[in-house]
């Protein structure tokens, strides 16, 4: 480990948000808000190798075929550190169940054979774990069931109780990846849109301590993208390791989240710019109406109700004054009456007066005594009434007076016509004036009607305003959907480039040493040709082979077996020489006779991993093959289980 | 013309004296056979030649009770001449009703031999006046209206005046006359009013139900 690398601890933490905050562009307090929500922690990690050591590996069943049941007690103790081989002469004589049975019991995951599954009764392993004993005992097999314990001081503590498949398998997990100092690692896909997170935990871990006959991948039995790194990076324990796998997942989650929310906001954004559309086009159409100018109108309505006052006002002196008009045509007409009855009179009496002037009178009105010729003669030649002696007087020419009455009459007619012509203009005025106010009032009710009409929603710049309004919410809204997920993805991948920065040249020195390392063991393999190895911080493994460039993946079974075993153990070397890392050290190795390796390679292999196990001493390796001389040579017996001839294991 | 002028009163008089006289026979007037009786009488028929609006407003009562036409149409002429404007001789009220003493008129009617007045004394000691004509009168009377065509007026509207009394004396035709308000309420001594807005209004309404 180098001095110069940042560490996880508070001083680190603080260093590591300025960076991040630095190659984001936020502030330290929205970086640490977004790596908290995302659960992005700079964690401390606990490298602090622990040991597992199989000491015991106990199992008991009946064995049910054609040939009839057979009972079986197999019982494997006084295991320790070191090369344990289990051998037959012969294929199918249980060797690989042996192996299964243990990770059955060290998972909880059944793991024989599925024929094989019904025989087991029981199923016992002890094992040590950094120095202290523990057991596991699956009293009934077929549920399940059994218990965890702890063996201390000749005493068995419980340390959990399992009843049937789920409980055993999280009882195992909770155990190991707790005392490992493991988490578990959530692998993020996308499938049908959806975010599917896989959590990979210790049933996973656990595959790196298997060497598979056929192995797809570097670390681990998963060749999935990413994984064979991040088991990698676990079981190199290097202190950024948890803080990258975090930044992983959390990267993940929101690329799912974001894809999500682009899927959504694409239909959120069709449904605005839709909705923008139709608001523009209302907004055409509406800017098409007539403003209705209320001010106008108003304006409008004054000048006309000014116009009812004045015509009313002038209605009201007109029919004042037609009164006045009236009474003075009334008095004509009476003048003029009263001139016609004058004439009338004047000329009944003149026919009366003439008529009994041309009457004598004959007797005396009073006495009735008649006048004589005589009287009668006398009266005239003295020019005395005949009655009563009255002078008379002379007859009075009625012609003046009957001119005057006639010119009275006359001058009364004219008088009545110049009144009859007076009225009638006054008559005229009052029907102008009544047909003005008329005018006036009936566009005073217009008007008004049109001011009462006029609601404010309708006001055409109302309602452009508010489709202004509504059109900047929009098109703001439009533009700024996926803004927010962008800024969280910006930060994880600064976080990412700054975590990786952090502990790049440590991995990279790490990884070297891992990488001649597995070169070396390799070539110990018997793969002599192999010039050098280069593993990458992506889990590949890039080799030179007799000068050509080729990979993992481009050799053949044998080939990738003794490359993992080799990989594997270097791990476990260099993280032992440099205090770093997590395996726990045991390797199990199923059946490498089965693949082409010849012979002498095998027995490359075999004594490669007698000198490694001395070398590594806290390392225990299980491995199941052909007894072959030299296995037999190179194991000692005490480390041998041996089924000879056509013997079975168990 | 304000003087009076008892020369047109009595020739008012004697035309409504001829019209409504009735046969006479005494051999004590053998120069007389007409006679008009009833001084009030006199009175009454004066007072519908003096206002032609109250003689209108008695024909269309009489057309109310028995529609017939001519009365309709005799009220619409006597408001197309403007009779009752140009032909009223007010008259004042008294006690009894409209009143002018005759005396005058009677005298010139009398001293010239139209007319013969005479008072009789009945058994319960009442006194009445009826009014003597003969050939005379009515001679001088036929001669009157072909010197004076004016005159002819008087003539045809004692006429309709008597057509109108229908025979009634004195006493039903004051009381006749008296049931009209304008009439009746005038005040004593007062003029009698003209009632013919009134009475032009109920001529139009009984013209348009016709």
């Amino acid at each position: 480990m180098t001095d110069t690398m940042i560490q996880p601890n508070d001083e680190g933490k603080k260093a590591w948000l300025g960076m991040i905050a630095a190659k984001s562009g936020h502030d330290p307090e929205t970086v640490k808000a977004v790596l908290d929500r995302n659960g992005v922690f700079a964690r401390q990690t606990k490298a602090v190798p622990q040991r597992l050591t199989i000491f015991s590996i106990r199992f008991s069943g009946v064995k049910a075929g054609s040939a009839g049941s057979n009972r079986f007690d197999f019982e494997w103790d006084d295991l320790s550190p070191g090369l344990w081989a289990v051998l037959s002469e012969a294929n199918l004589r249980g060797k690989t169940t042996i192996l299964n049975v243990v990770r059955w019991a060290l998972t909880g995951k059944r793991s024989v054979r599925d024929d094989m599954s019904p025989w087991f009764q029981s199923v016992v392993v002890g094992f040590t774990l950094d120095g202290r004993d523990f057991r596991i005992a699956v009293m009934d097999a077929q549920k399940g069931a059994g218990r965890l314990e702890r063996l201390t001081a000749g005493k068995e503590l419980v340390v959990r109780e399992f009843w049937d498949e789920t409980s055993f398998e999280s009882t195992m997990s909770d155990f190991f990846m707790g005392e490992l100092g493991l988490q578990p690692i959530i692998n993020h896909s996308e499938r049908d849109g959806k975010s599917v997170e896989t959590p990979h935990g210790w049933n996973w871990l656990f595959t790196s301590m298997l060497i598979e006959p056929n192995p797809a991948a570097t670390f681990g039995s998963q060749a999935i993208a990413g994984m064979p790194t991040r088991m990698m990076q676990m079981f190199m324990g290097l202190p950024w390791a948890n803080t990258t796998n975090d930044i992983k997942a959390a990267q993940g989650r929101l690329a799912t989240k974001a894809s999500q929310a682009n899927t959504l906001s694409a239909g959120i954004r069709t449904k605005t710019e839709r909705r923008i559309e139709e608001l523009k086009k209302k907004r055409g159409e509406i800017s098409q109406k007539p403003v209705v100018d209320t001010v106008a109108i108003r304006k409008k309505l004054a000048v006309s109700s000014e116009r009812f006052s004045s015509a009313d006002a002038r209605l009201r002196a007109l029919l004042t004054n037609i009164k006045i008009v009236g009474d003075d045509a009334a008095a004509a007409k009476f003048a003029y009456d009263e001139s016609r009855r004058a004439l009338l009179t004047l000329k009944d009496s003149l026919a009366a007066g003439y008529v009994f002037r041309t009457l004598k009178p004959i007797c005396c009105p009073s006495c009735d005594e008649t006048f004589t010729s005589e009287r009668e003669q006398q009266r005239q030649e003295d020019h005395l009434c005949l009655v009563c002696g009255t002078p008379d007087v002379e007859t009075e020419d009625s012609s003046d007076a009957l001119e005057r009455a006639e010119a009275a009459v006359k001058d009364a007619a004219a008088e009545v016509g110049r009144q009859e012509k007076r009225t009638a203009a006054v008559d005229q005025q009052v029907k102008r004036a009544k047909n003005d106010r008329d005018e006036a009032e009936k566009e005073c009710v217009t008007f008004e009607k049109e001011l009462a009409d006029v609601r404010p929603d309708e006001d055409p710049r109302v309602a452009i305003l508010l489709i202004d309004a509504q059109l900047k919410e929009l098109e703001t809204l439009a533009t700024a959907a996926t803004d927010d997920a962008t800024d969280e993805l910006k930060i994880l991948t600064a976080a990412e480039d700054v975590t990786k920065s952090i502990y790049k040249a440590e991995q990279d020195r790490i990884l070297g040493l891992v990488s001649d390392l597995t070169a070396k063991y390799a070539r110990e393999f018997g793969m002599v040709s192999l010039e050098s190895v280069e593993l990458n911080g992506a889990g590949q493994m890039r080799l030179v082979k007799l000068g050509s460039a080729t990979s993992f993946r481009h050799q053949t079974d044998g080939e990738k077996a003794r490359l993992k075993v080799a990989a594997t153990l270097a791990m476990l070397k260099v993280a032992e020489r440099e205090g770093v890392g997590r395996h726990p050290g045991l390797l199990l190795i199923d059946s490498p006779k089965s693949n082409e390796m010849i012979d002498k390679d095998y027995a490359m292999l075999i004594e490669g991993l007698t000198g490694l196990t001395e070398e590594l001493k806290t390392v225990q390796v299980i491995f199941t093959g052909i007894a072959q001389p030299v296995v037999l040579r190179l194991v000692p017996k005490d480390h041998r289980l041996h089924a000879e001839g056509d013997d079975y294991l168990w | 013309m304000d003087e009076r002028d008892y020369r047109r009163d009595a020739l008012r008089i004697f035309f409504i004296i001829i019209a409504g006289s009735s046969e006479f026979k005494d051999p004590a007037y053998l120069d007389h056979d007409q006679v008009f009786t009833g001084e009030s009488r006199l009175q009454a028929l004066d007072f519908w030649v003096r206002y032609p609006d109250y003689l209108a407003d008695e024909m269309l009562s009489q057309y109310e009770d028995s529609p017939e036409p001519s009365l309709l149409l005799q009220s619409r002429i006597i408001f197309e001449n403007e009779e009752p404007s140009l032909r009223k001789i007010p008259m004042l009220r008294r006690y009894f009703g409209a009143y002018e003493p005759l005396d005058t008129s009677l005298g010139i009617l009398k001293s010239r031999g139209l007319v013969l007045p005479r008072t009789r004394t009945a058994v319960d000691g009442k006194s009445s006046h009826d009014f003597l004509t003969g050939d005379f009168s009515r001679k001088k009377r036929d001669e009157i209206l072909s010197s004076f065509p004016v005159l002819e007026w008087y003539r045809a509207r004692t006429d309709l005046v008597l057509k109108v009394a229908r025979g009634r004396g004195g006493f039903d035709l004051k009381k006749r006359q008296h049931a009209q308000k304008e009439y009746h309420e005038a005040q004593t001594g007062g003029l009698i009013p003209t009632i013919a807005a009134r009475v032009l209004a109920r001529l139009e309404t009984l013209e348009q139900t016709a």
